[in-house]
């Protein structure tokens, strides 16, 4: 027989005992011992949290009515554990760089300290271990009740007192907790005593269970054979094809994503790591651990089917067998190990929940409305902290509490553990995201635990009400205003598949969608992207060790380091000589508030106000972020700012050429267009003489009786017009080789008074017929130029003949003189002619150029004549130009220089009528 | 692959296969065949496939490098301030 007294005074004993255990652990840590306490054993055995009633009661129940699926809420767990290198690794270290609190804390850290975000999660997480903490109650509750049960210095509470004393030991757990969890308030949030305390728990849940586990085995039994072989007896299948469905891929992805998700296993895992090196050990031990304890589940619970009464509670074998064989001692162990999986859950959840609703919820209201709270300014936070803790904790029991009342107990332990599991699982597409994926943002993740949690409310949570709540229970049966297709456990219409597949597969899939499709078309912000740069970059970052760090001069170091990264070594050298003191290195400058901000103005002007601001806020303060990674972030600015530049680069090299293919493009157009023209001005002229030849044939042909003179006169017309047509087509031929730049002739020495004198003796002819008088004017005697004298000759009568023809002066006249001006020979010709208007000074040279067509003046030239001279001139490195038009006054034998051009130009403009023309013709000296 | 690349990469492939070992299909072939392997053959084996990563994952984590102490370790920080709040031990 057990004794009532015995039972309640060994669970006190064992608090006092924990109490002990934690005190110790404070002192020692105070004292800088830590070598036991921060070792990677004790840190293992806190993550052991993870087993709790539901594994110590729970499990059993569930391998009775589900077979082996109660294995894969510790397989899961198991393969996040032994792939530690790959996600838990990164979590830890980013938990220590970022000085992370709680697992609210993390996502909204990441994503650019969101308020907003780490309130919801906060939310969800209080809502979501409700009935976790219920569970605890009712495994507590229903334990105390079947151990009592068995003594008779005890009133046997009956079924319906379970209330009664699951209030009574929730507001034990509440006291238990805030004694526990909120003596200090430490800057980490890292509890010492609080995790010695819970290392020792898992010591002794498992050395319990497994002591149950082998009395069961062994003692009644006969061996783990033998009890399989009962198996089959008791109703236990295993090789059924439903053991491992949909359900159990869902419990093993579930379970894997509790072991991060849920507050305490990130308290313990993440937030009270003290070495990132004791993960190596947990990612075998643990493992190890949940194996140890999940050996013995099956065939407590195969004993227990064949062993105890028809009927019983499977949840309580652990308990129950031991008292059915009155081993008392060991119920009572039994008991005690029961207890401790409750309470170290307890504790720790109520903790981590604490710390996330003051410092999420609490903490930021009070900064806002410091009256509401008695905040005095100046007044630091720590009393606040603790108080609000210590009320979360109350709170959060409580809440445990009216789950378990509004349940009314009802249903097995496991199905209520996967309730708070699904409910948890939300975060884990913005964990993983805030991890891997840079380009998540804030309302992405908001929007995705939103979306997520809402179907998980719907499908999981509130179905869990419908034992006690008739609307509920209505509500499950027939959907939402009788809407069966949206039934909560079935939605869609698909009653084949398990209530919990679907609420957790809907439930992933919205949160997950959302989150993708709301980061895509938002952006982070400067602090979103800088904590996004140090969250999925975390490894690459270069730590090369922040403590050795002197704070006193060291800043000015950093400072200068960072500005050099972000406006380049010569600019930031500039920048900080002119703050540094005469005649003293930038060492010597003291980061006054003026400096920094001077500074934040330069890097602004580069990076921009925002990250400027965050650069150096980061650089100035030195928290959250380290030197290194602002460091980081200033290179990347700078790889960003270097890109652009070359982006800049390149489209200006892109645009030039881009002109210069227009330009040329142009050009090529214009030169089709003159070849057109050319073409047609060829066709023109020479239809003209063909047309006559060819009519005057005509007449010859048709008119047989013409008189001999008449028909010579046609036959001399027909010969002259002919022959003007070979001249025309040889001056173009000429003109095409010239342009061809076939060089015809070869320069020589020449007599350019020889070439003048033969010229005129050639004009006279011209200048007899238009009564022209020539006169030569000053000249350079003995005199060589480099060219071809032929050439010369034709240029000139070109020139003479050309003043001939179209002068209409009274009395026309033409002067050619010479000088030497720049080792060149210069022969000016001069007349007394029309002139030629100003816009016609470059034009004159081109091909078919006739001047203004003047009735007086017959078409007797080519107009290819000033062409060709040009042409000529240039193969001889000489040159011919239309100085001015001038008035030439022949008369009183001036010498007629150029005068300056805006006197030529109003004279031309006086007297347009005879402005007189002159052309200079320029050639190379010959030196010998 | 050499050395500790090799060692990275199986440490990431570990719960890979692990994931790939305890879902069906190749969970479900023990049970596929009771009266050649025996009744408990799939307990046996999801305890075979456990205990394997756990060796696995002890074998690794002895080659994998350790991480520096200066990045490893999270320096304890003194308390803010220690109030005597409504535990007897403080």
């Amino acid at each position: 027989m057990i004794s009532g007294s015995l039972v309640i005074g060994t669970a006190i004993a064992y608090v006092i005992l924990l109490f002990v255990v934690a005190y110790i652990s404070d002192m020692r840590a105070r004292q800088g011992r830590w070598k036991l306490l921060r070792s990677p054993l004790v840190y293992t055995l806190a993550i052991s949290v993870y087993a709790t009633s539901w594994t110590f009661y729970g499990a059993v129940g569930s391998a009775a009515r589900n077979g082996l699926e109660f294995l894969a809420i510790y397989l899961g767990p198991t393969l996040v554990f032994v792939g530690w290198w790959f996600g838990l690794r990164k979590l830890v270290r980013i938990g220590h760089n970022q000085r992370i609190t709680s697992i609210a804390d993390f996502v909204s850290s990441r994503f650019g300290k969101s308020e907003r975000l780490a309130i919801l999660i906060t939310i969800i997480a209080v809502i979501g271990i409700t009935p976790y903490i219920a569970l605890q109650l009712k495994a507590i509750t229903t334990s105390l009740r079947v151990i009592l049960a068995a003594a008779p210095d005890m009133p046997v509470p009956q079924s319906g007192d379970d209330l009664g004393l699951a209030l009574a030991i929730a507001a034990a757990m509440a006291l238990f907790s805030v004694m526990f969890g909120t003596r200090n308030i430490n800057a980490n949030e890292q509890h010492h005593g609080v995790v010695a305390a819970i290392a020792f728990e898992a010591i002794v849940k498992f050395i319990a269970l497994v002591t149950v586990g082998m009395f069961v085995v062994f003692g009644i039994g006969g061996g783990f054979e033998a009890t399989f072989a009962r198996a089959q007896d008791v109703g236990i299948s295993l090789d059924t094809p439903d053991n491992f469905g949909p359900r159990w891929i869902t419990i093993t992805i579930l379970s894997a994503a509790a072991i991060i998700c849920l507050p305490r296993q990130f308290q313990t895992t993440v937030v009270e790591n003290a070495d990132e090196n004791h993960l190596r050990t947990a990612s075998w031990a643990f493992p190890l651990y949940l194996l140890g304890m999940s050996i013995f589940t099956l065939p407590i619970a195969i004993i227990g089917l064949s062993y105890l009464p028809a009927g019983s509670d499977p949840d309580m074998f652990v308990l129950a067998i031991p008292l059915a064989s009155n081993q008392n001692a060991l119920a009572l162990f039994a008991f005690i190990g029961g207890f401790s999986s409750a309470t170290s859950m307890i504790i720790i959840a109520s903790i981590a929940l604490s710390i996330m609703i003051s410092n999420h919820i609490v903490v930021p209201i009070a900064l806002r409305s410091p009256k509401l709270f008695g905040l005095k300014e100046g007044q630091g936070m720590t009393r606040l902290l603790l108080t609000s803790r210590r009320a979360s904790i109350a709170a959060t029991m409580f809440l445990g509490f009216v789950y378990f009342w509004l349940t009314s107990g009802s249903g097995a332990l496991a199905p209520i553990g996967l309730i708070s599991f699904s409910g948890v699982a939300q975060f884990m597409p913005a964990i993983l995201a805030a991890l891997y994926w840079r380009d998540a943002t804030a309302n992405g993740a908001l929007a995705g635990l939103l979306t997520g949690s809402a179907i998980w409310a719907y499908t999981s949570f509130l179905p869990s009400f419908a034992t006690s709540n008739e609307a509920i229970a209505q509500l499950l049966l027939s959907g939402p205003w009788g809407i069966e297709f949206l039934r909560p456990q079935y939605l869609f219409g698909l009653t084949n598949l398990d209530p919990l597949v679907q609420s957790v597969f809907w439930s992933l899939l919205g949160n997950i969608l959302a989150l993708v499709v709301v980061s895509i078309m938002s952006e982070n912000n400067a602090i979103g992207r800088l904590q996004a740069t140090l969250f999925v970059d975390v490894f690459k970052q270069n730590h090369t060790g922040q403590s050795g760090f002197s704070r006193s001069s060291a800043p000015i170091d950093d400072l200068f380091a960072m500005t050099r990264r972000v406006l380049g070594t010569e600019r930031a050298e500039t920048m900080f000589e002119r703050f540094a003191p005469i005649g003293q290195s930038r060492q010597n400058i003291e980061p006054t508030p003026e400096f920094i901000t001077r500074l934040e103005k330069e890097l602004a002007g580069s990076i921009g106000a925002a990250s400027a601001h965050v650069l150096l806020g980061q650089v100035v303060s030195g928290d959250t972020v380290t030197m290194e990674e602002v460091m980081q972030m200033a290179d990347e600015t700078q790889q960003i700012l270097e890109y652009s530049q070359m982006l800049e680069q390149t489209t200006k090299e892109l645009r030039t050429t881009t002109g210069q293919l227009q330009k040329a493009n142009v050009q090529l157009r214009q030169l089709d267009q003159q070849k057109d023209e050319f073409l047609s001005q060829v066709s023109h002229e020479v239809r003209t003489p063909m047309t006559a030849i060819r009519s005057f044939a005509e007449i010859l042909s048709t008119n047989k009786d013409l008189e001999p003179n008449q028909r010579q006169q046609l036959i001399g017309t027909i010969h002259e017009e002919s022959m003007r047509l070979t001249g025309l087509l040889e001056e173009i031929l000429d003109l095409n080789a010239l342009e061809r730049g076939e060089k015809l002739w070869a320069n020589e020495p020449v007599d350019p008074n020889r070439a003048l004198s033969r010229a005129i003796e050639v004009c006279t002819p011209v200048t007899n017929q238009h009564k022209v008088e020539v006169y030569i004017g000053e000249q350079v005697k003995d005199v060589r130029v480099f060219a071809n004298f032929d050439r010369i000759c034709q240029v000139f009568i070109n020139l003479i003949s050309n003043a001939a023809k179209y002068n209409n002066a009274e009395k026309a006249m033409v002067k050619v003189s010479s000088r030497i001006e720049n080792e060149h020979l210069l022969v000016e010709f001069f007349d007394n002619g029309p002139g030629i208007s100003a816009g016609d000074t470059e034009t004159i040279f081109d091909k078919f150029w006739r001047g203004a067509r003047n009735p007086e003046t017959s078409q007797s030239g080519s107009g290819l004549g000033l062409a060709i001279s040009r042409e000529i001139l240039e193969k001889m490195n000489g040159s011919i130009n239309l100085v001015t038009p001038l008035k030439v006054n022949i008369n009183k034998n001036t010498n007629a220089k150029e005068t300056n051009a805006k006197d030529n130009k109003t004279k031309d403009n006086k007297d347009k009528q005879n402005s007189g023309a002159c052309f200079r013709v320029s050639l190379p000296l010959h030196v010998e | 692959m050499k050395g500790q690349k090799k060692i990275t990469f199986l440490a990431r492939l570990l719960p890979a296969a692990g994931l790939l070992l305890i879902l069906p299909p190749m969970v479900s072939i023990p049970n596929a065949n009771p009266e050649q392997y025996g009744f408990a053959a799939v307990i046996i084996y999801l305890f075979s496939v456990w205990l394997f990563l756990i060796f696995s994952a002890y074998i690794l984590q002895r080659k994998l490098d350790a991480t520096p102490p200066e990045i490893s370790k999270q320096y304890p920080l003194q308390p803010i301030k220690t109030i005597s709040g409504s535990s007897k031990h403080d």
